[in-house]
């Protein structure tokens, strides 16, 4: 079967793929104009903070879970990375490409590039990445990011690459991730709006789906403590929002009881009104792709972020800001596109296996001590997470069903 | 950020009506049997504090969840052969049964292809082209295998790949009133409101607070339920016995002295 | 619509035609269809002295006792009006049904009957089987249909109404080929009959007073069952009727006793303070949700809930003392008024039981958020409002509407940062002699609420600027929420309000006794202010069974003999 026979056949048995499509770039549309007020300034340090609470416990629910992206031009000079049409229109000589881009040779030209999704035995760039060769996604320019030092504890699990300094002044920055992805339009957005990842995490955050809190435990001083004990899990409950999707404050929230579950027990710090925590693993739900003929894993994705690391800055009304880092398996970073396969290729215009390709190019964690190669990128989200009451459950309700 | 094309992922994926969670992986409910015929010496057996499917051998049976493996097989009916197949015995169907079930592709209609069977709607056993032949499927998505050699497979091993075929039997046919349902916990059905809540009988003393199962006042009864109207409202008995509804969600949390209904 | 589907509405409308004209109370606004001579014969028989209308709680809570609480009703009911400063147990007395709402009852009436003989159900209901489920059988469906109708109009059909009921079966039978369609159509018709959707009363002689008249044992059975326990008598109380004990004194008391004790008291002291606390505000309550953001749905729902579980825990639970229900701290939270009360709350779904801090100014029923969001307007809180609610509701001292020509203008104006609280700005308006009478009565009261917003959320401050809540009660001075509750629950006119609206709640009309009220307060107070105690006296009282002089003038009672 040639590559056009095979496109053929498949939108044969696809007849729900286009109206798919056109449902992405709708949404795609509305979401540019919808500005949400995302965390800018995360790390900065505010000068009045609340008194700390007498019993020393303070709680947050997690609205704002988002890349940081630092906009400007400086970080992605040539515009954001290519979609698959771009590149393939890019990829041609200059001849060939007039051709193509002229009105009337479309239909020749969507063919052409939508064929490079798929290859031999029903396999395509996004569901199968690993069996396509393609060229390298355009990494960010600049040399500034957000992020944490995640390899300045242990130098030598890492593997080698450049780091980056934070607007603050704060050297060492590890966030490959970033370097990666940061020139898509996906993260980037449009320079000014929030990008469209704040609307879209936050609908995720505020379903109860991937609801994240915080709880803190023995706080003396929001201005300085030794030692504070950090449970950062999930939790079932929905957040209640305000007119403009805010997260209301001081609602109460469960930890999850229920597997898939995930609780983090992190020891932390306070230092100048900066809560950190030591390197540790953290896990936390990221679902992704219930619904669909396929049913693919449902709710068994997740954040698994390696010797990760929180910082975050107690704010004068009484949230958080600031940054979760850690190392997160190559291929999680294409999870998603991953799941919605030739769909998210050929309507979101995602290359999947270029992705994968320059991610593992740039990996610079979870180091095989046998092979020295890195399968992990530096990471992180930008976190903002107003107060709640948490309720924690130590150990979950099977155990205590038991007789 | 795995959440490459968050919201245009989502919105392609939720086109689609959502299907529960099936089943079968160690970190979710298990979906009891729908009570059809098992296959040629397929069977149950105790495992632990509760059942597992096993072949006529007895060994236990495992199901490879084929949503979990689609990154390495465009087809993850084929996906375990060579050094997979080393490990992993197919449990192969009758020699000349005939596939009536595939691996949707692609963005597909939500009701699945014409000639074979919705996996979110499969019956209990099903059959697919498999790398060594027609092969048995369990609930739609767990290719079903056993274990080469001696030393079992940790459940949910490879990420949740891997998951024991466990048993939950089909819920029972009750000879109830409307307002009662069945609930599985320690590996046996009982009785329970349709809150879940669990129904017993027991003696309850004078200054009793347990809470009567209520019946309605005209009802004449159903078999062996009975209306009493003895007390402040007409309440189910069954046997003679007033039946009594648990106030907590926890079906165990009963009061002492209870004896919960089992069909 | 067929004459088949007219039929059993036609009965309704011919019935209730003919008892609103025998009662000289409801008035119907739509002629009779049908069977006016039938509906003239079911009237035939004890004097019936008065009509009060279920409820929809009423109608929901019989179907749910009789039927079992899996048949679904859905449809609207008419509301029953409230006459001013009166209860809805009175309203009762005078409420008609408009033909509209008649349509909705029968339509109701005729998807609960379906349940009941739907395949799954009909066994329980059916005292035997036909021959031929295509045929009528009169025997068979008398049997069926004499039990229900007894439970449905809370004593024994008679002769006449068993044939009626029955006949209606076989007509249905014939129509539609069967039998349980016909019974279908017969139970339709009992649900959309006065008999069912009016507690009738009916009187005898009294055989203490020559001349007089007092309420027959049927008609104790229904009130004793709707007052205590919001629904419809069981046959225990039927029985109980029947063989004359809700008439002998003592055995009624003992009848009462256990009634109140029963944990089905609690959903008739609920009724009683929905009617008494004005509940039906909270389905018209709206705030700007701009203004308000933590006012949703879910909030909205427990506000009424918070409220009587805290009356029931007070009222209930060890049998406390009336008056403490404006001091208690012990309440319920669920996770949408905890956030609402900045409190944590435990479980994700459902109540948990609650003690405010002394230092909350959280007191009693005047310091939780349905009181507070309920007299506040949608995008400001309202100390007029507030006060006048403390007054009518808990007081029983009626406050007079405003003049029409008042000008809120400096009331309404709540960012004006000149006047930024609301004491400043009341201030500013009663400056007016006119509203100043009024203000007088209301504010001292609604004021030290201040610290509660229009939702019922704290606050120290309105527009940046300190919030007083200097009060004043009977000249005597006070500060803030627990300041208010000390102050009505030290006031003998709250317990005296009370003890007057159980007896309006039990009689269906408006003590005009003083002396009776008093004298039941008095006995109130010597019972240590238990309401359970009070309710019981009430209900067993002599005198709120003897019917009121002006009833037997009208010459409206004796109406008709049921034979």
């Amino acid at each position: 079967m040639t590559i056009r026979e095979n496109i053929m056949s498949k939108s044969r048995r696809t007849p729900l793929f286009h109206a798919g499509a056109l449902l992405v770039l709708t949404a795609v549309g509305l979401i540019e104009v919808v500005a949400v007020q995302g965390p800018v300034e995360a790390d900065a340090v505010s000068n009045t903070l609340p008194d700390p609470p007498a019993d020393g416990v303070m709680g947050f629910v997690v609205q704002d879970f988002v890349p940081p992206v630092i906009q400007g031009s400086d970080a992605c000079p040539t515009g954001t990375t290519p979609k698959i049409r771009e590149a393939y229109l890019q990829s041609l000589p200059p001849d060939e490409r007039t051709r193509l881009e002229r009105k009337e040779n479309e239909p020749e030209l969507t063919k052409l590039w939508q064929a490079t999704v798929f290859g031999a035995d029903g396999t395509n760039i996004c569901s199968q990445p690993d069996r396509f060769d393609r060229p390298l996604l355009q990494t960010v320019q600049s040399s500034h990011a957000r992020g944490l030092d995640l390899n300045g504890d242990t130098p030598g699990e890492s593997c080698s690459h450049e780091e980056f300094t934070a607007p603050d002044g704060r050297t060492g920055i590890d966030n490959q991730e970033y370097r990666v992805m940061g020139c898509t339009l996906e993260w980037r957005g449009k320079d000014g709006i929030g990008g469209d990842q704040l609307t879209g995490t936050r609908q995720f955050h505020a379903s109860g789906e991937w609801t994240q809190v915080i709880l803190l435990r023995g706080v003396d001083s929001l201005r300085h403590d030794d030692e504070v004990e950090v449970i950062y899990g999930n939790t079932p409950d929905r957040p209640q929002v305000d007119s403009h999707g805010n997260f209301l404050p001081d609602y109460s929230f469960t930890i999850s009881d229920k597997p898939p579950r995930h609780r983090n027990v992190l020891r932390g710090r306070i230092d100048d009104g900066v809560l950190t925590t030591a390197a540790q693993d953290i896990k936390l739900t990221q679902t992704w792709g219930q619904g669909g003929a396929r049913d693919i894993r449902g709710a068994r994705t997740a954040y698994d972020l390696r010797g990760a690391k929180l910082r975050l800055a107690f704010q004068s009304d009484g949230s958080v800001r600031g940054l979760v880092g850690g190392y997160r398996p190559v291929f999680d970073v294409i999870q998603s596109p991953s799941i919605g396969g030739a769909g998210a290729a050929l309507a979101a215009g995602i290359d999947c296996a270029g992705t994968l390709a320059t991610l593992r190019k740039y990996a610079d964690g979870i180091r095989d001590p046998r092979t020295g190669t890195c399968s992990g990128v530096s990471s992180a989200m930008d976190i903002r997470a107003v107060p709640a009451f948490v309720n924690d459950v130590p150990s979950p309700a099977d155990g205590s069903h038991a007789r | 950020m795995g959440g490459y094309a968050a919201h245009a992922i989502v919105a392609l994926l939720t086109l689609f009506t959502a299907a529960p969670a099936l089943a079968q992986p160690a970190d979710f409910p298990i979906a009891p049997a729908d009570g059809s015929a098992l296959p040629p010496g397929v069977r149950v057996q105790k495992a632990g504090d509760g059942r597992v499917y096993a072949d006529a051998r007895g060994h236990v049976l495992y199901g490879m969840d084929m949503r979990t493996v689609l990154r390495w097989a465009p087809d993850p009916a084929r996906y375990c052969a060579e050094e997979c197949a080393r490990d992993w015995a197919p449990l192969l169907a009758p020699a000349g049964a005939t596939p009536n079930i595939r691996y949707p592709a692609g963005f597909e209609k939500a009701e699945g292809a014409a000639d074979t069977i919705d996996p979110r709607k499969a019956p209990d056993w099903t059959v697919i082209d498999g790398a060594q032949g027609p092969q048995w499927v369990y609930k739609g998505w767990h290719l079903v295998f056993t274990r080469r050699g001696t030393s079992p497979a940790k459940d949910g091993a490879g990420d949740m790949t891997w998951n024991t075929l466990k048993f939950v039997p089909h819920p029972p046919a009750i000879d109830a009133p409307d307002t009662v349902a069945t609930a599985f916990f320690d590996d046996a059905y009982a009785l329970t409101d349709k809150e879940g809540r669990v129904l017993f009988t027991g003696k309850c003393d004078a200054a009793c607070t347990w809470q009567p199962l209520t019946a309605p006042m005209a009802g004449s009864g159903l078999k062996d339920w009975k209306v009493t109207l003895d007390g402040d409202r007409p309440a189910w008995t069954i046997k003679g016995r007033r039946i009594f509804v648990s106030t907590e969600a926890d079906p165990h949390a009963v009061p002492r002295g209870a004896r919960i209904l089992r069909p | 619509m067929s004459l088949f589907r007219m039929m059993p509405l036609g009965i309704a409308a011919a019935t209730l035609a003919g008892a609103a004209w025998l009662s000289d109370t409801a008035r119907p606004s739509f002629s009779a269809h049908a069977e006016t001579d039938r509906a003239q014969a079911l009237l035939q028989g004890p004097h019936v002295v008065g009509m009060r209308r279920l409820t929809e709680a009423q109608y929901r809570n019989t179907i749910a006792d009789i039927f079992g609480g899996d048949i679904r009703i859905a449809g609207r009911f008419e509301p029953i009006v409230r006459p001013a400063h009166q209860l809805i147990a009175s309203g009762a007395r005078s409420a008609a049904i408009s033909p509209s709402g008649l349509e909705q009852l029968d339509t109701m009436a005729r998807d609960i009957a379906r349940q009941v003989f739907d395949a799954s159900r009909r066994s329980q209901f059916m005292a035997c089987t036909p021959a031929d489920p295509a045929v009528v059988d009169a025997d068979c469906a008398r049997r069926t249909l004499a039990p229900l109708g007894r439970l449905l109009f809370r004593r024994p059909l008679t002769e006449q109404e068993q044939a009626l009921y029955v006949r209606v079966a076989g007509e249905g039978t014939g129509t539609t080929k069967s039998f349980t369609k016909g019974l279908e159509l017969a139970l339709g018709a009992m649900l959309v009959s006065p008999w069912f959707l009016y507690v009738v009363e009916t009187a005898e002689p009294d055989p203490g007073k020559p001349g007089a008249l007092r309420l027959d044992g049927t008609s104790r059975a229904a009130r004793l069952s709707f007052m205590l326990w919001n629904s419809t008598p069981g046959t225990a109380l039927l029985d109980a009727a029947a063989s004359g004990r809700l008439t002998d004194q003592v055995q009624l008391e003992a009848i009462v006793g256990r009634m109140v004790a029963s944990p089905r008291f609690e959903q008739g002291l609920r009724a009683f303070f929905s009617d008494m606390l004005l509940f039906e505000k909270f389905d018209e309550l709206a705030k700007d949700p701009v203004i308000y953001p933590y006012f949703n749905q879910g909030v909205l729902q427990a506000l009424p809930e918070q409220m009587l579980r805290t009356i029931s825990t007070q009222l209930l639970d060890g049998d406390g003392d009336y008056r403490e229900l404006f001091t208690t701290r012990k309440t319920w939270m669920n996770r949408p008024l905890g956030a609402l009360y900045k409190v944590p709350v435990g479980k994700s779904q459902g109540w948990v039981p609650y003690e405010f801090s002394a230092d909350s100014d959280r007191s009693g029923l005047l310091g939780l958020a349905g009181f507070l969001a309920m007299y506040s307007h949608s995008g400001r809180s309202s100390p007029t409002l507030r006060g006048r609610a403390i007054r009518e509701l808990l007081l029983c001292q009626p406050v007079p509407n405003p003049p029409g020509n008042v000008n809120f203008t400096a009331v309404q104006d709540t960012g004006n940062k000149a006047m930024p609280t609301a004491r400043i700005r009341l201030d500013a308006h009663t400056t007016d002699p006119v509203c100043a009478g009024c203000h007088k009565i209301t504010d001292p009261i609604g004021l030290p609420l201040e610290r509660f917003d229009g939702i019922g959320a704290f606050r120290k401050l309105e527009n940046a600027a300190p919030i007083d809540v200097g009060g004043s009660f009977d000249d005597v001075a006070f500060e803030g929420a627990d300041g208010v509750g000390k102050a009505i629950a030290g006031s003998q006119d709250a317990t005296m309000c009370v003890t007057s609206r159980v007896l309006e709640y039990t009689t269906g009309r408006p003590s005009e006794d003083g002396e009776l009220v008093e004298q039941l307060e008095r006995r109130f107070a010597a019972d240590g202010y238990r309401l359970r105690k009070l309710v019981a006296t009430i209900a067993t009282l002599p005198q709120s069974y003897e019917l009121p002089r002006e009833d037997l003038k009208a010459g409206a009672t004796i109406v008709a003999t049921r034979r």
